[in-house]
């Protein structure tokens, strides 16, 4: 309970100065407000002198200020009143602009906060979470974290300030009473403790299941091609249903804690008022106190119902949001795993050679080692194919270069320099993977080209030409400035592929690595794309993985990998002659046609 | 694509400012969208989701008879308070209401000693009882109205869902998946608040004030005017404020919702983001958008701050006036100061409902533009839906294909994609489609299952035009094995099944058939192991092989091959080929193919460019015409070999 008061309190720290401002405001709002039903006596106990002809009696907390009723007339006590409502009302502006405007400034944080840690966060993290959480975790949680800081705290101090000091008026007016109507607090506390317990693990089971929903709906939307194509309609209504009822039933659960709440809170309210009828009343009767009194009494303890109410409501919003918050320190408790050294090592003049040595890696999972011992020299300028059987390990193989997965240290050298002591942002400046499926943003196709924003106007046509794709693009509708459809939907997948390619030369690298980039581009196109890569492959060292030979052949050296092994190597007149794997399928390829 | 031409209006104010901040383009466009006014009070809409409740209608009533009740003891205690104070009280005297609790009297008069003390424990115990009813009657409202809240928008949820995946591929290109995703999830969730919320606190809220205005009206008429008089005045302040309130509420949901287009962008184009060092400005994106949301929320909050002191103030004058007029009133003996208590306690009760209704306000207004916003996606109709000549009956049997002069483009201003396409094949047959990237290959595919409807010209299949089939029964008679393979969160055998019954033996057969087995025998679980999302832990070539076993386990009649093996290395293709001849025996199949060697057995070879089909013919005889086929395969050879 403290460490999340703490971190709750961390979060509002940089802003505690406007909260001071604003609470310091809700404290005079309630102090006129509480003051107020005092004239408000006085106007009844004024009311009923003139009714019965009798003096007005004082009532105690007009004494303790040494003023008696009579000291009043009905107009000035009317005037008083008006005054100390408007002043409470003038100070709640500035009570809602220095606490409510500044917790949506801490939700900002929170949510910019979020938004950093999962761009730093690298590839085996994105490969095990699910988007439909996160997404969650963005919109939902963040609200209810906000909503904690925000109205929570405005409603909590608002109970404890008006608790207080109609506390303190209450014990003025009558101490006898106020104990007898201070009987149910420690129900409410006992009762409020409870339910917001409840509350908070139910309401942290529906955040949870919404993420699953999410993602449910999130799928069949992305795969609906496959699940029309298959006329699987039915199937995935079916199971949709059945996430929407879950879902149902986890609200359900949540309601039923959440609908006794306020009006078991409104009873202890009630309990407390018949209290003070019977026995405010017996005092009246006894002539103890007097009926004004009696009636500020009543009302004071009206006033402490919003208060209640309002005090199980900030209860249960700082319940949600300390669900939520945990949730979100789990996310950012997720160690960066691929990030720079503390001091990482600075680049000496990059030439682009690449080494690797005696690499082994596994992902971590049952299934064994990707790669083993592998070993490679690409010295600067020159190309390295990489061919093998569908799972091989070629992919990973690239993926360990610019540390999409971190490779053990003192495997992979990038001019002799272990890529692990580089600079990430160097390491990828460096070395520029275009991976085997694109992801194109929906932003223009000249933006999508020129992600890394290093390449100036002309440049891009010139890129776009080297992958075969000015023509097309100058036939979209509005060209470069063409906006994308989601994931590049308007494009077909051959366009798609070379756009990627393009972004790759486009980023300028000194090792260009493109995995697989071609699988979608017919023969002559192919062909095309691969002699002006002999042009932009000149001055870079190249990284080519296919599964055709003619993408590998022109290669200075080409490696054959299987299984996660080197099983060949050499060029490719070697590895023919070698007769083995390669010279297969060389042959087989050979034979197309 | 949405045309960008829609001129929007200038933005103002708090939409330009924020606009400004957030520097994003896209944002303009969706600002644009909410600016699409939606009416408060269109009646249409609410008539359209109150008649979800049509099938919870006990459970509706209930909630209404409930919060009825709760109002009326609601309105009790104040009530029976003054009484009691008059009972006691030396400034009692006769009230106008007495005569209505004539009953009430003959019981008060069992109480045999009429001492004080006893009436004043009479009306505790009255009181505290109402309060305990109040309890069991106020939280079962509660419970009874989320049960209907939650109920409805579980069924709007469903039907939503329902809805969208009966749409078309072309209406789905127009849609991103995040926006749909919110329909589904977010923009219903916001409407819940809706039925749970402000529907429910609204009817006890009306019920309330109209329990109290009837009450006060029967107590004293003068001030009970004032109370009433004071309500049009709490409702122009509303007004008001709505009227400065409503730009920047527009502003915050366009940013909301670009916030949210964002992130699941930017979290599905991660490693992008990371490969190309996009991590700063993607974060400088982000803040900005943050921003801008926090110019306009603070634009909502000090309109805000202005409105409740109004109103309270309101509230306040009220007040005075009831104490000025009641002063008057109980001392010329009209009423007893009882009366006056509990017209006291009343002012304080009855602006509680407005000020909800108000709060709520914001609340009712976002929860009807979701509202809008589904019913905008429920009234879409698909583009393509069955034909009214459509045969129940009808199924794909033999797998014969036909294209007469088929003529197509994606939308209706497009470029013309396919322009005259013509072929036949029949049962059992290959068709081979090449050519350049872009030609329009995978169009013809889409043209088969009828994902998109030709323009002119027919697609006939067993010689049927394809319109003339259920969807459901021409899709079910063809396996697609797409070029961009869709792999789904869930274990292996539920991807390759899709959730249909399929023999163990034949899934079995499948998958040792694409060369699936030796991986996922080594996945852990085999074919129970679960796949994340997308499958992102395979290999494309492995995800490429699930999806190929996907449409040889189904097996349909027609099978259509776009690229399926274009991610496989040869010699897995080579025993994915010998495979195919057995498992596919009697099969119609269309291939599309870069690599010529998966297409030389094809009984039909279709060479396309830009649409049209410039050469036809099988292998022999599209190389004796010595054509671009030819050549095709020359340079092919010349290539692959590396033998210059
Ligand atoms: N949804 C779409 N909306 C608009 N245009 C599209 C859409 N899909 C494809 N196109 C355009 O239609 C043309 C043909 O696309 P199609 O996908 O049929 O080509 P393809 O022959 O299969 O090419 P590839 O070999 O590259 O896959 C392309 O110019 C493409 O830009
Ligand atoms: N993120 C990951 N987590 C766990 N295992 C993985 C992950 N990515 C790939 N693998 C597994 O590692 C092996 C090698 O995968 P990799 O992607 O390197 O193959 P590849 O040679 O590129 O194959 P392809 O030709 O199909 O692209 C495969 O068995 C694959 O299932
Ligand atoms: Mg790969």
């Amino acid at each position: 309970m403290f460490s999340d008061l703490r971190s709750f309190w961390a979060l509002i720290h940089p802003e505690r100065w406007k909260y001071f401002v604003g609470l310091l405001s809700l404290f005079l709002v309630n102090a006129a407000d509480v003051l107020s039903p005092v004239f408000m006596a006085v106007a009844i106990d004024l009311t009923e002198a003139q009714l019965t002809g009798n003096a007005a009696r004082t009532t105690p907390i007009l004494a303790m200020m040494g003023l008696e009723t009579t000291d009043f007339t009905l107009t000035l006590t009317l005037v008083l009143y008006m005054a100390f409502q408007v002043a409470a009302n003038a100070f709640r502006y500035p009570m809602l602009m220095y606490v409510a405007v500044p917790s949506h400034e801490v939700g900002q944080s929170v949510r910019r906060r979020l938004v950093d840690h999962l761009l730093k966060l690298g590839r085996p993290f994105f490969d095990k979470a699910r988007s439909g959480d996160l997404m969650t975790l963005a919109t939902n949680d963040v609200n209810a974290v906000r909503m904690a800081v925000g109205p929570g705290v405005l409603v909590g101090m608002d109970t404890l300030f008006i608790v207080t000091s109609v506390l303190v008026v209450l014990f003025a007016l009558s101490w006898k009473l106020t104990l007898i109507a201070m009987i149910p607090l420690p129900i409410i506390a006992f009762v409020t403790n409870k339910l917001s317990h409840a509350e908070h693990v139910r309401f942290r089971d529906v955040q949870d299941d919404l993420g699953k929903l999410t993602e449910r709906v999130r799928e069949s939307y992305a795969g609906i091609r496959i699940i029309q194509g298959y006329a699987r309609e039915d199937h995935d209504r079916a199971r949709m249903l059945d996430f929407s009822t879950r879902h149902l039933r986890k609200n359900l659960r949540l309601a039923r804690v959440h609908s006794v709440f306020d009006p078991t809170l409104d009873l202890m309210l009630g309990v407390s008022t018949t209290l003070v009828l019977v026995f405010g009343g017996l005092q009246v009767v006894s002539g103890e106190s007097t009926l004004g009194t009696f009636v500020a009494f009543l009302f004071l303890v009206r006033y402490l119902a919003g208060p209640m109410i309002g005090f199980g409501w900030s209860v249960s919003l700082f319940q949600r949001g300390r669900a939520s918050l945990a949730r979100l320190h789990e996310l950012w408790a997720t160690p960066v795993r691929i990030r720079d050294d503390d001091a990482p090592l600075e680049p000496t003049a990059t030439h682009g050679a690449l080494s690797i040595q005696n690499l082994t890696f596994e992902y971590g999972g049952a299934d064994g080692a990707a790669l083993q011992d592998i070993s490679v020299e690409v010295p600067a300028g020159a190309s390295v194919g990489i061919i093998g059987p569908v799972g091989a390990g070629k992919s990973t193989l690239v993926n360990l270069m610019v540390r999409l997965y971190d490779p053990p240290r003192g495997t992979v050298f990038l001019d002799g320099q272990d890529v692990r002591s580089l600079r990430l942002a160097q390491l990828r400046r460096d070395i520029v993977l275009a991976p085997q499926d694109t992801f194109l943003f929906s932003d223009t196709v000249a933006r999508n080209l020129a992600l890394t924003g290093d390449a100036k106007n002309g440049d891009v046509v010139r890129y776009a030409r080297l992958a075969q794709l000015h023509d097309e693009i100058e036939g979209l509708r509005k060209g470069y400035e063409t906006i994308l459809g989601e994931r590049g939907v308007n494009l077909s997948g051959g366009q798609r592929q070379r756009l990627a390619i393009a972004r790759a030369i486009a980023a300028d690298p000194k090792v260009l690595v493109l995995d697989d980039c071609l699988s979608a581009v017919d023969a002559s196109t192919e062909e095309a794309i691969l002699d002006g890569l002999d042009e932009v492959f000149a001055d870079r060292t190249g990284v080519i993985v296919s599964h055709r030979v003619c993408a590998v052949r022109r290669c200075d050296e080409i490696l054959v990998i299987d299984d996660g092994h080197i099983v060949e190597r050499g060029s490719h007149a070697a590895l023919l002659d070698a007769d083995g794997w390669y010279a297969n399928i060389a042959r087989e390829q050979s034979r197309e046609a | 694509m949405k045309p960008d031409s829609n001129k929007a209006p200038v933005a103002k104010g708090i939409e330009a400012r924020a606009l400004q901040m957030a520097g994003d383009p896209i944002l303009a466009r969706m600002l644009a969208e909410e600016r699409v006014e939606s009416k408060v009070w269109d009646t249409a809409l609410l008539g359209r989701l109150l008649s979800y409740l049509r099938p919870h209608a006990p459970l509706a009533w209930l909630s209404v008879g409930l919060a009825l009740i709760e109002a009326l003891i609601m309105t009790a205690p104040a009530f029976l308070i003054g009484l009691a104070l008059d009972r006691v009280g030396a400034a009692g005297g006769a009230r106008k209401l007495d005569g209505w609790l004539a009953g009430f009297g003959r019981a008060e008069a069992w109480w045999t000693a009429q001492t004080q003390t006893n009436v004043i424990v009479m009306y505790g115990v009255i009181v505290g009882a109402l309060w305990l009813v109040r309890w069991v009657v106020g939280g079962s409202t509660n419970y009874s109205m989320q049960v209907l809240g939650q109920k409805v928008v579980h069924d709007i949820r469903v039907q939503v869902f329902e809805h969208i995946t009966a749409m078309d591929l072309g209406w789905f290109h127009k849609n991103p998946v995040g926006r749909l995703v919110n329909r589904t999830t977010f923009d219903v969730q916001t409407l819940s608040e809706l039925f749970s919320n402000a529907l429910a606190q609204g009817v006890r809220d009306i019920l309330f004030v109209g329990v109290l205005v009837i009450v006060m009206i029967g107590l004293d008429l003068p001030l009970a005017t004032i109370l009433v008089g004071s309500l049009p005045i709490l409702v122009a302040i509303a007004l008001v404020y709505r009227h400065f309130a409503r730009p920047a509420m527009r502003t915050t949901a366009a940013v909301v919702s670009r916030m949210n287009a964002w992130l699941a962008e930017n979290l599905s184009g991660m490693r992008e983001n990371h490969l190309y060092r996009q991590e700063h400005k993607r974060r400088a994106e982000f803040h900005a958008l943050t921003t801008a949301h926090q110019t306009s929320v603070a634009r909502i909050i000090q309109a805000w701050g202005l409105l409740r002191p109004a109103m309270m103030v309101t509230t306040a004058l009220g007040t005075t006036l009831v104490l000025m007029l009641g002063y008057d009133r109980v001392t010329t003996g009209v009423i007893t100061v009882g009366v006056l208590l509990t017209f006291l306690q009343y002012t304080v009760q009855i602006w509680k409902p407005v000020r909800n209704l108000t709060e709520k306000f914001n609340m009712i207004q976002t929860a009807l533009a979701s509202a809008e916003r589904i019913v905008d996606v429920l009234d879409a109709r698909p583009g393509l839906t069955d034909t009214p000549e459509a045969d129940a009956t009808l199924r794909v049997t033999s797998g014969a294909i036909e294209f007469q002069d088929v003529r197509f483009r994606y939308s209706s201003a497009g470029p013309e994609i396919l322009r005259g396409v013509s072929f036949r094949v029949e049962r059992g047959q290959m068709l081979a489609l090449v050519g350049d990237t872009g030609a329009g290959k995978t169009t013809i595919s889409a043209l088969l299952s009828r994902f998109y409807d030709v323009e002119s010209g027919h697609v006939r299949i067993d010689g049927h035009d394809v319109r003339d089939y259920q969807l459901k029964h021409l899709r079910a008679g063809l396996a697609l094995v797409p070029q961009d393979v869709v792999i789904f969160a869930g274990s292996v055998r539920e991807n390759i099944t899709l959730g249909a019954d399929i023999p163990e033996e034949r899934l079995l057969a499948s998958i040792a058939g694409v060369r699936a087995d030796a991986f996922i025998n080594r996945l852990e679980g085999g074919l129970e192991h679960v796949l994340e999302e997308g499958g992102r832990t395979l290999s494309t070539g492995e995800r490429q092989l699930l999806s190929f076993a996907r449409a040889l386990c189904f097996n349909p009649p027609i099978l259509v091959l776009d690229e399926a093996t274009a991610n496989v290395d040869t010699e897995t293709e080579l025993l994915i080929q010998n495979a195919l001849d057995v498992l596919t025996k009697g099969r119609t199949s269309v291939v599309i193919a870069h690599r010529l060697s998966t297409i030389r057995s094809a009984d039909l070879i279709l060479l396309l460019r830009a649409g049209e089909i410039i050469e036809r013919g099988n292998h022999a005889q599209l190389m004796e015409q010595d054509g671009e086929y030819a050549g095709l395969v020359e340079k092919h050879l010349r290539t692959a070999t590396g033998v210059q």
